[in-house]
């Protein structure tokens, strides 16, 4: 675990909160920054207040919308991803079995924050689709 | 034919996964040309395999889209041969009522979480879907 996190400071993360604030305080002080907000809170606004307003339910297809656990974390985590000044995701979706998935895609590597239905959350990055880190948050 | 859709998976056949449109951004070709590997997640029901339906049963694609999901499917379509070459397997699993059906084996709910299915779904999403046909209406609305 040590040494996956040690190797996360070392990797470009788009997703994950940073540390190093002076690349953050930078942005925020562009037009860029305040675009990823918008577009952060926009996640809440279109997405996460739909999936709260039913949760848990199974469709014809099996797939189960997120929960009430997942929904709540995943806004939590939009508002730590939006204070800490991280570009907004590629795509947010259902992850079929009541959780939700924050996906960014730059070149070949593909990241993810997913929050299972228990409201726990893990990162992954790929690599030319090959999983190289996986750690809970 | 009795045994209609029990002949083993051919290597060069195509075969497809549905996706659903209810789904919002499983797949948009405005974010991204691959669907995301949530498409790929197994399903409490899927206890041997992820289902996946084989292109030579059906006459076209759009009669493959046919679902429960009153709101269509779109369709990954996906070369057996890529598959196996990155050791997923695709084995046959007739249905009564479809005799095209059939699973990837190994992609399971029991083992959702496993390094190795995250993996596989990822590389079933980026790499190993040729392209995303549809959507597709429902016959049914």
């Amino acid at each position: 675990m040590t040494r996956l996190n040690t190797n996360l400071t070392t990797i470009s993360d788009p997703l994950m909160p940073k540390s190093v604030t002076s690349a953050a305080d930078e942005m925020l002080a562009s037009g860029e920054a305040e675009q990823n907000r918008t577009a952060w809170l926009e996640i809440i606004d279109r997405k996460l207040i739909d999936w709260g307003r039913s949760p848990g339910l199974i469709d014809e297809d099996g797939i189960v919308s997120p929960s009430i656990k997942s929904v709540a974390e995943a806004i939590e985590l939009v508002h730590t991803m939006t204070n800490n000044g991280c570009p907004a995701p590629m795509r947010v979706v259902c992850n079929a079995d009541g959780g939700i998935v924050f996906e960014k895609q730059e070149g070949q590597f593909f990241e993810t924050i997913e929050v299972y239905e228990d409201g726990s959350k893990e990162y992954c990055l790929f690599a030319n689709s090959r999983l190289q880190h996986r750690i809970a948050l | 034919m009795a045994d209609a859709g029990y002949e083993p998976v051919e290597f060069e056949s195509l075969c497809y996964r549905r996706i659903p449109v209810k789904e919002k951004d499983w797949y948009d070709h405005n974010i991204s040309p691959a669907p995301t590997p949530s498409a790929f997640q197994p399903r409490r029901d899927d206890t041997t395999g992820l289902s996946v339906l084989r292109a030579k049963y059906f006459e076209d694609i759009e009669k493959a889209a046919q679902g429960k999901s009153p709101y269509g499917y779109y369709v990954a379509v996906l070369r057996v041969g890529d598959l196996r070459s990155n050791g997923i397997d695709v084995v046959p699993k007739p249905l009564e009522n479809n005799p095209g059906h059939a699973e990837i084996l190994g992609i399971t709910y029991q083992n959702k979480n496993t390094d190795q299915i995250k993996e596989w779904k990822n590389l079933l999403a980026h790499k190993l879907t040729l392209r995303v046909e549809g959507p597709f209406a429902s016959s049914t609305t």
